[in-house]
């Protein structure tokens, strides 16, 4: 065999046609001879048990036919019995024997010299196959009964008068012997086994012929697809496949069917895209480059405003640092003289210049009081310039909350005593020693709880101090009028009260929240509020309890 | 069981023990017919006591109660009732004289010089059955028959016949086999069948034998038993009743206690007889029954 003829063969014996007729026919071919054999063994069965069953009977028939002959053992009675067994067609030959195995007589094809003598077991049915003249037969025999002659007592009175010990009623006096031709079983059995075969090759055929053609309308649509999946493979989107049948096939053909225009579809969409993308590169260069001239444009621009925004923020700087380089010495120069003012004025009213009427002391006190509260405004200033021009140092050092707190409750005291106010501080009893500022932590205080104190008309003012995680908490509470929540956002920047009106009914300048915040802040601490219109407001700071290294503005 | 059945029949019996005789009554079976036959018999010898032996069919064991009998009871008769135990009493006899009964042909069991002995036989005269036959018109009438057993009948019909004009054709055979021969043999010789109580020729294969050619011939055929006529004899003549039976036996045996001598006294054959009439073979046959024989017949099958 040349190589390309077995790649042809075994191409013609993989193919998915011959898988299935290959598979297929073999069951086939088995379940058809197995069901043949079991047929005609089956029928062979039944027609064997039937041909005995028949031969047994012929044989009783023809015992019973033949009791007369076989007692007189007259010729002519036996063939006159034998002569109805003999009419049928499967009786090959006949036999009758005397009791003593002596043949009485016989019938059929049978010749003299090839009778047999009688079975010795005779008084029962049997059934044999034997050789006779080299053909098979079914031999049957069977027992010819007859009944013993009776005493004429027994028949006048009935068997009872029978003595005892007397002999059977019935006695065998011969065997009739009936041989049956195996042929005609033979010959059916060989009629449907041909009959079989024939139905098997034909059973055979038509399926093999039914195999094909359904392998053929699977394989057909398969064989269809696959040229068009190779003309789609070329570019050929075009093609559409005839879809006939309505099964898996069909579905296939469909679904290819339904891929190739989708796949047309994105071609087209494709190939539109290609050109506008290879349009938009055309035009791409000319835009970059436009787009390039007017951003060096924008750039320099930038540029520009970039370095006047710089000077400018100098110049800031510079006028900031000024203003507060002013607004120190001017504090300081104005503090000067207000000390003297104050000074002399004290000591006016301390009569040491002589007595004074009451007249004047009234006025003069109005002069004191207004110049303390310039003295601190000024003071005021002159910290918050100081911070904002950098100027301002913390002086740290060991200093004890308790005396902190104590200090600022004895400075306030008399303020609260005046206003009808409770005014109470509480400080845990085991408080370590403080580390920072403590004369700011002091003005801080000094801040909130004036604040408290002045803008609460009844009710009580509370500090309280409590240390957590190494950071002391000061809480200034108090029954006031409370503040809102936008306000409170803006209470720690310069000059801001809660309300225009506050300034005119509590005084004060605004500064103090601002300096506050600036010295927690300084401490590495933080400051809030909490507030409630009506019902009172909470300013906190926390600060480390320990500050580290030297801080400043 | 060899101990005797003693069956007291009646108290009056008892009553009159110093003028009543013994009798022995040995029975071949209990049978409904034999005890029909006692009943008979008692009722014809009301004051004697009578003492039953049942054989139970056991020829051996009826000797044995004979010996008993015979030294014991030492009755003044016997009464043999059925065969078997006339064929005990014929072997082994008593010394009291016996009166026996419900048995056919007593001839062939009884030899001739047996001198202490007779009874009542089950036969039926022979006159009644050729007086039917010579009813029907038969001429010849043909018989199959055993010597030994029914010669005596045979003879004595043949006499009977022979005076009414009749001729009995006989064929003598010895065995069932060759009876069916000589049945065959009748052919168109005779015009009327007789079946004989005799043994030979009573076996189920010979009677049917016997019907078909009575059929295929349409001969006329009297069998020996009513069971006969229903197979299509037909008619059958046989005794009426054992009771009958036993009485004749019972009149005997009075004649014999009375002081007659046994040898003095034949058997007997049935008084009364039963003539069974089968009207369907008649028909088949072709024969129209005469009014006398219809007259005459106790039970009809039609």
């Amino acid at each position: 065999m040349t190589e390309p003829a077995r790649l042809t063969w075994f191409r013609g014996f993989s193919s998915f046609r011959a898988r299935v007729f290959w598979s297929v026919v073999p069951i086939v071919v088995s379940f058809l001879v197995f069901q043949g054999w079991m047929n005609v063994r089956e029928h062979r069965r039944l027609v064997t048990e039937e041909f005995e069953k028949r031969g047994q009977a012929l044989a009783s028939n023809l015992g019973y036919a033949s009791e007369l002959g076989a007692l007189s053992e007259d010729l002519q009675l036996l063939e006159a019995a034998m002569r109805g067994t003999l009419r049928n067609p499967d009786v090959s030959y006949v036999l009758i024997h005397s009791r003593d195995r002596r043949v009485l007589a016989r019938g059929g094809q049978l010749k003299a010299s090839e009778a047999p003598p009688g079975d010795a077991r005779g008084d029962r049915p049997s059934t044999r196959q034997v050789d006779r003249a080299g053909q098979r037969f079914f031999e049957f025999v069977s027992p010819i009964v007859s009944e013993r002659s009776q005493t004429p007592d027994v028949v006048l009175l009935g068997p009872r008068v029978r003595p005892r010990g007397a002999e059977e009623m019935e006695e065998v006096i011969g065997t009739a012997t009936v041989g049956l031709s195996l042929a005609g079983v033979e010959a059916q059995v060989r009629g449907l086994a041909t009959l079989w075969s024939g139905i098997t090759v034909a059973f055979l055929v038509v399926s093999a012929a039914v195999l094909y053609g359904f392998s053929l309308r699977i394989t057909n649509p398969v064989k269809q697809l696959t040229q068009q999946a190779q003309k789609i493979a070329a570019g050929e989107l075009d093609q559409q496949i005839a879809v006939r049948s309505h099964d898996e096939i069909g579905a296939l053909a469909d679904a290819f069917n339904h891929m190739t225009r989708s796949l047309r579809v994105s071609m087209n969409d494709k190939e539109r895209a290609l050109s506008e993308l290879g349009e938009l590169n055309r035009t791409l260069e000319d835009r970059i480059r436009q787009r390039t001239v007017e951003l060096e444009v924008r750039g320099q621009a930038l540029e520009r405003s970039l370095t006047e925004l710089e000077d400018k923020s100098r110049q800031l700087a510079a006028a900031s640092r000024h203003k507060s380089d002013f607004l120190a010495n001017v504090s300081h120069e104005l503090r000067t003289p207000m000390n003297a003012i104050l000074g002399f004025n004290e000591m006016i009213l301390d009569q040491v210049y002589g007595e004074i009427s009451d007249e004047l002391r009234r006025p003069l006190t109005d002069i004191q009081q207004s110049g303390q509260h310039l003295l601190r405004l000024i003071s005021d200033v002159l910290d918050l310039s100081k911070i904002e021009a950098g100027r301002m140092d913390l002086v740290l050092g060991d200093y004890s909350v308790l005396d902190t707190v104590t200090a600022v409750r004895a400075s306030l005291a008399s303020l609260a005593a005046e206003k009808g106010l409770e005014f109470v501080v509480s400080v845990p009893a085991e408080m370590p020693l403080a580390y920072g500022d403590g004369r700011r932590v002091t003005q801080c205080l000094l801040n909130l709880a004036g604040n408290a104190l002045k803008f609460t008309r009844q009710g009580r003012v509370e500090i309280a101090v409590d240390l957590l995680d190494e950071m002391l908490r000061f809480r200034v509470s108090d029954t006031g009028i409370g503040i809102s929540r936008e306000q409170i956002d803006k209470l720690f920047t310069e000059f801001q009260q809660a309300d225009a009106t506050v300034a005119r009914e509590f005084g004060g300048t605004g500064l103090g929240l601002s300096i506050t915040r600036k010295f927690v802040e300084m401490h590495a601490g933080h400051v809030w509020a909490e507030s409630e219109i009506g019902k009172g407001s909470t300013f906190s700071f926390s600060i480390p309890l320990r500050v580290k290294g030297t801080m400043t503005s | 069981m060899l101990v005797a059945l003693l069956i007291v029949l009646s108290p009056a019996v008892q009553a009159t023990p110093a003028t009543a005789a013994r009798v022995a009554v040995l029975m071949s079976a209990r049978v409904e017919e034999y005890d029909e036959a006692v009943r008979g018999f008692r009722g014809a010898i009301p004051k004697e006591a009578v003492t039953v032996y049942d054989m139970d069919g056991d020829i051996e064991r009826g000797r044995k109660q004979l010996d008993e009998i015979d030294s014991k009871l030492k009755p003044d008769l016997v009464f043999a009732v059925g065969i078997w135990a006339l064929r005990a009493v014929v072997s082994r006899p008593p010394s009291a004289p016996v009166v026996y009964a419900m048995v056919l042909n007593p001839p062939s069991v009884i030899s001739p010089d047996a001198k202490n002995i007779t009874g009542a036989s089950l036969n039926v005269p022979v006159e009644r059955q050729i007086w039917l036959f010579k009813q029907l018109g038969a001429k010849r009438i043909g018989v199959v028959f055993n010597d030994a057993k029914t010669g005596y009948l045979v003879r004595r019909a043949q006499a009977v016949a022979r005076d009414e004009g009749i001729e009995l054709v006989t064929r003598e055979v010895s065995s069932p086999k060759d009876a069916i021969g000589a049945i065959e043999s009748f052919q168109d010789r005779v015009d009327a069948l007789w079946l004989v109580p005799d043994e030979t020729v009573l076996s189920q294969a010979v009677v049917q034998h016997m019907l078909l050619l009575s059929y295929r011939r349409k001969l006329p055929l009297l069998g020996v038993s009513s069971r006969h006529a229903e197979m299509g004899a037909l008619f059958a003549m046989t005794f009426a009743s054992g009771e009958d039976i036993g009485r004749q036996a019972g009149e005997l045996a009075q004649a014999i206690l009375g002081g007659r001598a046994v040898s003095d006294i034949p058997y007997t054959t049935a008084r009364k007889v039963y003539l069974t009439l089968n009207l369907k073979t008649a028909q088949k046959l072709g024969l129209e029954i005469p009014p006398a024989v219809r007259a005459r017949a106790t039970n009809v099958i039609e």
